[in-house]
C-alpha cells in the first residue's frame, strides 16, 4: 500500500472521532465515562495505526500521545477537584467522567494525527520540488517554507532550548528545602516565559531570510 | 590567494557592529535577537509590515555567521539544487552539476542526510557548496565570520568558493572581527600572566558512553542515531584545550560532560571532593543560551554572581569599549553576556567550567582579554576551565591538550570519539 492509499485509511479511521458518529450514538458503558463504542474505537484505531506505521514509529506516536494526555486531563481533573473542595466547581460526579471520555478520546485522536503527519513524505515532496527544471508554484513556495519553519523548530529551536534548560539543571531535583513552593511556582512561571519568549523569538528569526531565498525560486511555467 | 583574500575582508571590532554590516548586506533580513526582545520585535515588525520587494531580493549570495541558518532546505541536495534553480532565473547556473559540486566538496555520501544531522564541518562545506553554486545567479558574495567556524582543514573548500567569485569577477565582502582570520597561538605580550598561571590538577574519566543524537522523538522510522565515546581516563591540567577540526565532535563531548545532552555510560570530571558533580558549559551561541534574558536578569537575586561578573569584566586589561560596544537599549553587548553567563556558571563551584569555542563572537583582542580573566576567576575558586577550540590559538597558553578525533563506529554507533591527550605542533 502506498503512502497516499494509508493516508486515505487514516483519513477514514478519523471520522468517527471527528463527527461522533457512531460511537456517541451507541450506548454501553463500561464504566461510567467509558463506553464500549469509545473503546472499542480506540483500540482498532491504535491496531490500524500500528499496522500502518510499523512497531517503531507506533511507540514514538504512542510516547508523545501520552506525554500530552496525562498531563492534561491529570491537571484538568486535579483543578476542577481544588476548585470543588474551595466551594467554586461542581461536584465530582458531574466532571469525572468528563475527563475519563477525555483521556480516551485523546489516546484516539493524537495518535491518528501524528500518524498523518508521520505517512506524509515531506522530505519526498520537496525533492520532488526542487529537482525540477519547471519552477515552483505559489502553493509550493508555501509549502517549502512550512516544512522549513516546522523542521527547524522541531529539529534545531526545541533541542537547543532543552539542552540550555538541561545545562542549567532545570530538570534536576532541588535540594528539599531549598524553596518555598510559591518561589517554584514563581520560577516555574518564569521558566515557562522565558522558553517561551526564547522559542517564539529563534523559530521565526529567519524566516524573513529563508521567504526570500524561497521566493526567489523561479515561478513554475507551462509546459511547452 | 592569501593576499588577495585579505584585501576583502573588512574587520570590525564587535560582533554588534559587524552583525550590523551583515544585516546592510541582506537588506535587513535578520532580526536583531542579541538586542533584547524589543529590538527583536521592532525589525521583525518592520519586515512583517513591509515585506519584500523584487529590489530586496537581489541575488546576494550570504553565509550567515552560524552556516546552519542560511540553509533553507532539508537535504544537502535539497540545498543545491535550489541553490541552482534560483540561478537559473538569470540561466546562470546552467550546466551545473550539483551531484559534482558534492562530490568536489566531499559532500558526496552526505546528499540524501538531513542537514540537522550534518556535522559541523559538513555544514560549513555545504553552506560553501551552496555558496559556489548560487555564484552563477548572484551579483555578490557576503559572508559573516568566516574564520570562526572555518578550520584550516576546510579552508581549500573557502578558497574554492573565492577562485569561483574571482573568476566570475564578482565582488566578495567578507565580514570579520578583528584578529578572528589569525592563526598565531596566543603570545607573551597579548595576556602575560597566562603564561606563569597556577595550574589546576583534574581529570576525566569516560566509560562506555553512548549519545543518542538526531530528533527528540524519532518519526523516521530507522532509530536514532548513535554516537559512542571511547573509554578514557585522563589527568590533566587546567586550563586544558580541547582542540579537533570541524565536526570531530568537541561540542558533543562537552555537552555530556556538562549533562545538556542524555547520554549512557559515565562521563565524570573528578576533582578533589567535588568528583562526579556536572561541569558547566559557556554554549558557542552564547546568545540563544540566555534565552533572552538581559545581562542583570542571568546574575539576578545570586550575589556572588554578580560579584564575580564585575571581577571578570573589571580584570579585562584593555578599555572595555576597546573589546565590547555598549549594546542598544540598555541590552549589553555580547561580550558582557558571555561574562555574565560565566558568572552564573561558577556561582556553584562546578567540577569544571568549559568554554565551547570562547573567540566566537568576540575580537581576538577581546577573546584573549575574556579568556584570561574567566581563567583568572575560576581557579581563584578552584574550578578548573576546559577551552574548546579547532584554533591553535589556546596551545601556548593551556595547561594540558587533549586532541578530539571522529572515529568509525561499531554495532551500537554510527561513529565514535576518541579523546586523546597531546599537543600537535604550534604552527
Amino acid at each position: 500500500m502506498n503512502w497516499k492509499c494509508r493516508l486515505a485509511v487514516l483519513f477514514i479511521a478519523l471520522i468517527p472521532a471527528f463527527t461522533g458518529y457512531p460511537v456517541n450514538v451507541w450506548s454501553g458503558d463500561i464504566i461510567p465515562g467509558i463506553s464500549w463504542a469509545w473503546t472499542g474505537y480506540c483500540l482498532l484505531a491504535n491496531l490500524l495505526i500500528f499496522r500502518l506505521v510499523g512497531s517503531r514509529r507506533y511507540a514514538g506516536i504512542l510516547a508523545v500521545a501520552s506525554l500530552i494526555t496525562v498531563p492534561v486531563v491529570f491537571a484538568g481533573g486535579t483543578l476542577s477537584y481544588f476548585l470543588w473542595l474551595t466551594g467554586w466547581g461542581a461536584d465530582p460526579a458531574g466532571w469525572s467522567a468528563h475527563y475519563v471520555l477525555l483521556c480516551l478520546t485523546m489516546l484516539t485522536v493524537i495518535p491518528l494525527a501524528l500518524a498523518v503527519v508521520t505517512l506524509v513524505p515531506f522530505q519526498a515532496i520537496e525533492q520532488r520540488l526542487l529537482s525540477g527544471e519547471a519552477g515552483v508554484s505559489r502553493q509550493e513556495k508555501n509549502l517549502l517554507m512550512f516544512l522549513r519553519v516546522f523542521n527547524h523548530i522541531v529539529y534545531f529551536v526545541i533541542p537547543s532550548i532543552l539542552e540550555i534548560m538541561r545545562e542549567e539543571g532545570a530538570f534536576r531535583r532541588r535540594p528539599a528545602g531549598s524553596k518555598t513552593i510559591r518561589e517554584r511556582v514563581r520560577q516555574l512561571i518564569r521558566d515557562m516565559t522565558l522558553i517561551g519568549v526564547e522559542g517564539i523569538c529563534a523559530s521565526i528569526q529567519y524566516i524573513p531570510l529563508w521567504a526570500v531565498e524561497i521566493s526567489r525560486l523561479p515561478e513554475k511555467r507551462p509546459p511547452q | 590567494m592569501a593576499e588577495s583574500l585579505n584585501q576583502v575582508i573588512r574587520y570590525f571590532s564587535t560582533y554588534e557592529a559587524r552583525e550590523e554590516a551583515f544585516r546592510e548586506q541582506v537588506c535587513a533580513l535578520i532580526p536583531r535577537k542579541h538586542a533584547g526582545p524589543d529590538q527583536f520585535w521592532r525589525d521583525f515588525g518592520t519586515f512583517s509590515k513591509n515585506g519584500f520587494s523584487e529590489n530586496d531580493i537581489r541575488p546576494v549570495a550570504h553565509i550567515t555567521s552560524n552556516p546552519r541558518d542560511c540553509l533553507a532546505f532539508g537535504t544537502p541536495l535539497q540545498v543545491l539544487a535550489a541553490a541552482k534553480l534560483c540561478g537559473s532565473r538569470v540561466n546562470g547556473c546552467a550546466g551545473i552539476d550539483v551531484k559534482a559540486v558534492a562530490d568536489d566538496f566531499n559532500l558526496g555520501g552526505n546528499l540524501s542526510q538531513p542537514v540537522r544531522t550534518l556535522s559541523g564541518g559538513e555544514t560549513v562545506k555545504l553552506a560553501i557548496a551552496k555558496a559556489y553554486i548560487a555564484a552563477g545567479g548572484s551579483r555578490k558574495l557576503v559572508v559573516a565570520s568566516p574564520f570562526s567556524w572555518l578550520s584550516r582543514a576546510n579552508r581549500h573548500c573557502f578558497d574554492k568558493l573565492y577562485d569561483r567569485y574571482r573568476e566570475l569577477d564578482l565582488p566578495i565582502d567578507l565580514l570579520a572581527l578583528d584578529g578572528e582570520d589569525s592563526v598565531e597561538p596566543v603570545h607573551f605580550e597579548e595576556t602575560p600572566d597566562m603564561f606563569c598561571p597556577r595550574l589546576l590538577d583534574f581529570s576525566i574519566s569516560l566509560k562506555n558512553v553512548r549519545i543518542p543524537l538526531g530528533a527528540l522523538v524519532d518519526f523516521s522510522g530507522n532509530g536514532q542515531p548513535v554516537a559512542r565515546v571511547e573509554n578514557a581516563e585522563l589527568a590533566l591540567a587546567s586550563p586544558c584545550l580541547f582542540l579537533g577540526e570541524n565536526g570531530q565532535g568537541k561540542s558533543l563531548v562537552a555537552k555530556v560532560f556538562a549533562r545538556a545532552v542524555q547520554s549512557r555510560g559515565s562521563a565524570r570530571i573528578n576533582r578533589d571532593c567535588r568528583s562526579g558533580s556536572a561541569a558547566r558549559l559557556l554554549f558557542q551561541d552564547a546568545i540563544s543560551q540566555t534565552l533572552l534574558r538581559p545581562v542583570d536578569a542571568l546574575v539576578d537575586g545570586q550575589t556572588e554572581a554578580l560579584g564575580i561578573y564585575r571581577e571578570i569584566i573589571a580584570d579585562i586589561p584593555a578599555p572595555n569599549d576597546e573589546v565590547a560596544s555598549s549594546g542598544s537599549n540598555g541590552w549589553k553587548s555580547l561580550f558582557d553576556i558571555k561574562g555574565a553567563l560565566v558568572a552564573s556558571r561558577l556561582v556553584g563551584r562546578p567540577a569544571a567550567l568549559i568554554l565551547d569555542e570562547p573567540d566566537w563572537g568576540l575580537s581576538r583582542k577581546a577573546a584573549i582579554a575574556f579568556v584570561s580573566a574567566v581563567i583568572r576567576s575560576a581557579h581563584r575558586r578552584g574550578v578548573p576551565v576546559i577551552l574548546i577550540s579547532h584554533k591553535p590559538w589556546w596551545l601556548s597558553i593551556a595547561g594540558s591538550t587533549v586532541q578530539v578525533n571522529k572515529i568509525d563506529g561499531d554495532e551500537s554507533a554510527g561513529f565514535g570519539i576518541r579523546l586523546s591527550p597531546g599537543r600537535p605542533e604550534i604552527p
